[in-house]
């Protein structure tokens, strides 16, 4: 089983074991399709999760799993203790879909009171709370409007609303700030980190990565229905460092000093270093009063490298105005490890490269 | 269940939300709006104008005085003691007066005394009572129809105004000659303030009831079932492939709820917005019909679940349809596809039912080694061994209308075609004599009411000749044995001609001079008016006797009995005596010592409200069997015409025919089914399992007392019933057509829902409905509405399952 992250509970809101699912077409000559394959990973309760993938990973295929809405091929999937797609399980889950549709003929309020309905509460209890509801996702005076009157933006947020209605204990959020503009998405990972503190489990599904970033805890990263990673976000970058053997220390220097000395210094040290790999440094060099300022891009073996390049460079009378270590960031992890997956399933390598290979007690020091 | 409950109230909302539903209750508000202005006036002539009604004034002073006062006539002394004490003095006054020739004094100057107006207006006050008419009183008058269908309504439950009708005409009943009957009672049709008079009829307005009522089922069937059905098919076509619509679905399926149950829920909110609809327009038709036409008929509010449950089967399909496809065009497709489908199957199985009915033997002959068979068309059919099929046995040759007549076997049962007397097997000349006509000469000949008759061959050759005519009206034919061949005609007279003399070569005027000779009254009795109706029409021409007796001899002469059908006279062939069904009654006819025969016993059996009621008898050795129309048998000691055992085999079904041994009974009904009653054990026969039930069309006890059972495909089985073996057979080969029937067209047809046949349930519902269960009403001659639960069961059963399908496929479908 996947266990690529630290802190992993024993009652966790979602498990998944070797969740496969191989969509069928055709009546006659069935096609199949496979859209998930052996995923394991599990999630806390109270933690902010992202699932990441590009199209086609099989996030929403994930997701309908999870919610009962397809039925799996094979594995094992549950959700707050509870088989995936049971009642029960459902009952504690507010989902906020994807491309959400509610029907027209609908107000705000009476949407949720139908949501609510179907979630199990009564009318009485939905009227109780929707206009805190409507007020929490700013959607304040807006109850009676015709949803043919709201703007896609304000139908998210009334999606959003439907789904905390029943207080639910985890949330299931699909693309939720999509069509939504740049403060309204501030104001919704807000919420999520909200809700995250008050102990709700929030799974979020986006392609928006730097807002995955900002909100998670962990994220999982699919691709064509296999786990590519599962962990923190900030041990990604290791994770791909790892996984693509470009380990070394990445630094931007600003120094002023004589240009030889710079150059010899750090010349020696790196071609010391040579077996880390590929070596790449680039310098960027100005006038300044007689004394040149220099911008030193540079890949160290390790940080002891680093350390000594730093002494002999003080040594050698060099000031140090800025050393900032460089490090790989979900983004460029997420592009990383999917151009890694293709490449390695177009030689057919698939198996040599993804979470099993790499042993979550790497990370965890 | 709150769940549930929230998706079938969003039903509702999207309901009241959505055009098309304010579209569909603005043009049913408008088709009310049109058809409300729409009413009668039912004009009802029930006052008394003594200068109008009263012909001659004297003279009824003088009739209600002498008959009412002396209570010599009942009705007019219920009228006359009705009258107050002055009118009374005064008209006795006014009588003595007249008498005295004074009678001119005491004119008014209108030309009516002063008492008459009194009187008018006393017989005015009279007809409003609902205490007028006394059944003592009026015991022996034979009031008007119109009165005797109110009279049979009830009094208690008549209009007032009804009331007055009645007791006006039972007043010119009592006094007959001296009160004018009222005029008729005329129904005059409005839209608003303006008269259509080009619909204004002579009809009162039970009648008018009665025919709406009667029509609506065809309504029901031709409109509301076709463009209402669709209207609300292509309203709700929506509904579930708006569900499946991808962010829509995806929420709702994530909601704790059982899937099936959210498609069932759908399911039930599409119904309810159909139901509302339904309602408004059935129930506005309704007020419509009740307020404007004074017709209140509950049929039309049971539409409503009958309409909604012909619909739901319809959505059923289109659901499943909408799951499958995700598309409303596809579901609006499969719902018509579907109700084709629906219609050429029972379109298919009606014209092959009705094919097989009118081929199938409506007698099956016993006759020596052999057997006959005849058929609704009325054809003699001899079994022809080399063919191993039945050949028809007729020396008439086919006219245009008879090719006309074939055709229209598959488009409906001729039950109008009327059984013609025999055949009958005649021991000592080894022949069978039949009447030999086309079904279209049953029908035309009914003006002259004279059959040829043919001899059917020898031994066990098929030849046939015709030998001569059957008296005019006759309707049963036997073997007299040494009596020769009888003949009974419909006024029970027994007619006799030796077999060979009717088996010898005819000589040259034979059979007209006789013909003339004629001195019975059977030919000026009346025809049987035991049936009423339009579809009796055809058997009361084809009664109607005029001359003729085909060289036969009558050899009774009895009171004149109404011996309605064939199957109402029977011969025991052992005694040689006639019992017949009369009017209630049934008579036993003896010979004498000089072979004449004269009624030796009679007695009424069975509960006399109906005295024209279709009766079959069997007269077998110390039994007699007798089977009324309403499905009563009786089993009667022969010799004491006591009931030995009786009972009702069935309210419903329609008696079809009687045949008897000496110790079993068999009857059979109208839908092919077979009962045999054991006159030893004094009960029904048990486990005489034939598997022929529900294709058993005719039964003939052979000499032996073994049971021929002809059936529906023209097969023909002899049983042994002590033994319960099958002794002989003959089943022509299956053609393609009969295969088709057995094992495709009726298969098919049962297994199949059956949305057009639910105007046999608006009947069924309708008050109309109602007389069926009544044990005076004779059901062969009015037949009650098929039976209705086998569409709405066979409807419920199909929905049933096409929703089991809808949810497992929607509970296992990926979305």
């Amino acid at each position: 089983m996947i266990q690529a992250s630290d802190n992993l509970e024993k009652n966790p809101a979602i498990v998944v074991e070797n969740l496969s699912k191989t969509y069928t077409d055709g009546l006659i000559f069935r096609k199949k399709l496979p859209a998930l394959h052996d995923v394991s990973f599990q999630v806390n309760r109270g933690e902010v999760f992202g699932l990441l993938g590009p199209n086609g990973a099989g996030k929403t295929t994930f997701l309908k799993i999870l919610l009962g809405i397809i039925g799996k091929s094979s594995g094992n999937a549950q959700l707050l203790g509870r088989s995936a797609g049971s009642r029960h399980g459902r009952r504690q889950v507010g989902y906020l879909p994807e491309q959400l549709r509610i029907p027209r003929h609908l107000t705000g309020y009476t949407a949720l009171d139908f949501y609510g309905r179907m979630n199990g509460l009564s009318s009485a209890e939905v009227r109780k709370r929707r206009d805190g509801m409507l007020e929490f996702v700013g959607l304040t005076g807006r109850g009676g409007d015709r949803i043919s009157k709201y703007s896609k933006g304000m139908l998210q947020r009334l999606g959003l609303a439907q789904a905390l209605m029943h207080e639910p204990k985890l949330l299931v959020l699909d693309e939720p700030t999509d069509g939504l503009d740049p403060g309204a998405r501030a104001e919704l990972r807000q919420l999520m980190q909200q809700m995250g503190e008050r102990g709700v489990t929030v799974f979020l599904n986006s392609h928006l990565l730097q807002e995955v970033e900002m909100v998670c805890d962990r994220v999982a990263i699919l691709h064509r229905g296999h786990l590519q990673y599962c962990g923190n976000v900030r041990d990604i970058g290791r994770f791909v460092e790892l996984q693509t053997r470009e380990a070394g220390v990445d630094v931007a220097l600003d120094l002023v000093g004589e240009e030889a000395a710079i150059r010899q210094v750090l010349g020696e040290h790196l071609r010391s270093c040579e077996l880390a790999g590929p070596v790449e440094s680039s310098f960027e060099m100005n006038e300044q009063g007689g004394a040149a300022a220099i911008h030193v891009m540079a890949r160290f073996p390790g940080q002891s490298e680093v350390d000594q390049a730093i002494d002999r460079l003080r040594a050698a009378s060099v000031s140090l105005l800025r050393l900032v270590r460089e490090e790989i960031n979900l983004e460029q992890a997420f592009l990383k490890i999917v151009a890694r997956a293709d490449s390695a399933s177009e030689t057919g390598s698939a198996t040599k490269f993804g979470p099993k290979t790499f042993p979550a007690k790497d990370l965890a020091d | 269940m709150r769940p549930y409950l929230a998706v079938i109230h969003d039903s509702f909302r999207a309901a009241r939300s959505s055009r098309v539903l304010y579209i569909v209750i603005g043009l049913i508000v408008m088709i009310l709006l049109a058809i409300a202005p729409f009413h009668l006036r039912q004009q009802v002539d029930w006052q008394l104008n003594p200068r109008l009604h009263f012909p001659n004034p004297d003279r009824l002073a003088r009739r209600l005085v002498d008959e009412g006062a002396s209570g010599e006539r009942l009705a007019v002394a219920r009228v006359w003691n009705l009258l107050s004490p002055e009118l009374q003095k005064d008209l006795k006054d006014r009588a003595e007066k007249v008498a005295e020739g004074k009678q001119d004094e005491m004119m008014d100057p209108g030309g009516v005394a002063p008492a008459f107006h009194r009187l008018g207006n006393e017989l005015n006050i009279l007809v409003a009572r609902r205490d007028f008419y006394d059944e003592a009183a009026f015991a022996g008058k034979r009031p008007a129809s119109e009165a005797q269908e109110l009279l049979d309504r009830g009094v208690d439950s008549l209009a007032d105004m009804e009331v007055k009708r009645l007791n006006r005409i039972l007043l010119a009943t009592a006094l007959r000659r001296d009160i004018e009957m009222p005029g008729r009672t005329q129904l005059d049709f409005y839209y608003a303030a303006w008269q259509i008079e080009f619909l204004t009829s002579n009809i009162t307005h039970a009648e008018f009831a009665r025919s709406i009522v009667s029509g609506l089922p065809a309504l029901f069937d031709n409109f509301v079932m076709s463009i209402g059905i669709f209207i609300a098919i292509l309203v709700t076509a929506s509904i579930i492939p708006e569900m499946l619509e991808p962010g829509s679905l995806n929420l709702l399926l994530s909601k704790p709820v059982w899937r099936w149950a959210l498609l069932l829920a759908k399911f039930v909110g599409g119904c309810l917005f159909i139901l509302i609809c339904a309602t408004l327009f059935f129930a506005g038709i309704w007020l419509w019909m009740g307020i404007q036409l004074g017709v209140w008929e509950r049929a039309l509010l049971l539409s409503i679940p009958v309409y909604l449950l012909v619909f739901a089967m319809y959505y059923s399909v289109s659901v499943l349809a909408g799951i499958w496809f995700r598309s409303p065009i596809l579901s609006i497709a499969f719902a018509i596809l579907f109700w084709g489908a629906c219609f050429a199957v029972g379109f298919g199985y009606q014209r092959f039912d009705s094919r097989f009915y009118n081929l199938a033997p409506t007698e099956i002959v016993a006759a020596g080694d052999r057997v006959l068979l005849v058929d609704k068309m009325q054809r003699n059919k001899g079994w022809d061994s080399a063919e191993e099929n039945w050949r028809y046995l007729s020396n008439r040759p086919l006219t245009e209308q008879d090719t006309g007549m074939e055709v229209a076997t598959w488009f409906g049962r001729l039950d109008e075609i009327p059984d013609v007397a025999g055949p009958a097997w005649v021991a000592s000349g080894n022949v069978v004599l039949a009447v030999d006509a086309t079904a279209t000469e049953v029908l035309s000949r009914a003006t002259s009411g004279v059959l040829d008759l043919i001899a059917l061959g020898a031994a066990n050759t098929l030849e046939s000749r015709t030998v001569g005519t059957l008296p005019a009206g006759t309707v049963a034919l036997f073997d007299g044995g040494g009596s020769g061949v009888l003949a009974v005609d419909r006024s029970g007279m027994v007619w006799s001609r030796p077999v060979e003399a009717i088996l010898a070569p005819p000589e040259s005027g034979d059979s007209t001079d006789e013909g003339t000779g004629r001195e019975s009254t059977a030919s000026e009795e009346p025809a049987d008016d035991s049936e009423s109706g339009s579809a009796s029409g055809l058997k009361r021409l084809f009664s109607r006797p005029t001359t003729g007796t085909g060289g036969f001899q009558r050899i009774s002469d009895h009171e004149s009995l109404n011996v309605a059908r064939s199957g109402s006279a029977s011969l025991d062939p052992e005694s040689g005596e006639i019992a017949l069904y009369s009017r209630g009654e049934v008579v036993v006819l003896r010979p004498d010592g000089e072979g004449r025969y004269t009624i030796n016993r009679q007695r009424a059996v069975g509960e006399q409200e109906n005295s024209r009621m279709t009766g079959l008898v069997q007269l077998r050795g110390s039994s007699l069997f007798l089977l009324h129309g309403n499905g009563q048998f009786y089993h009667l000691d022969s010799a004491t015409l006591d009931e030995v055992w009786t009972g009702t085999l069935d309210s419903r079904v329609p008696i079809r025919g009687l045949a008897a041994s000496s110790d079993i009974a068999a009857v059979t009904f109208r839908e092919g089914r077979l009962w045999l009653y054991d006159a030893r054990s004094r009960g029904e026969l048990a486990s005489y399992g034939f598997g022929l039930q529900g294709d058993v069309m005719a039964t003939a006890f052979d000499a032996r007392g073994r049971l021929w059972i002809g059936d529906r495909f023209q097969g023909a089985r002899l049983y042994d019933l002590e033994s319960r073996e099958r002794v002989e057979s003959k089943i022509p080969a299956a053609d393609i057509m009969t295969q088709m029937f057995r094992w495709l067209v009726r298969p098919l047809y049962r297994s199949f829902p059956k949305p057009g046949e639910f105007n046999k349930v608006i009947a069924r519902l309708s008050s109309s409905g109602d007389t069926t269960n009544n044990p005076t009403i004779d059901l062969t001659v009015d037949p009650p509405p098929d039976d209705p639960w086998t569409p709405l069961t066979s409807g419920l059963v199909f929905m049933f399952v096409m929703l089991g399908i809808s949810c497992a496929v929607f509970q296992r479908m990926d979305f």
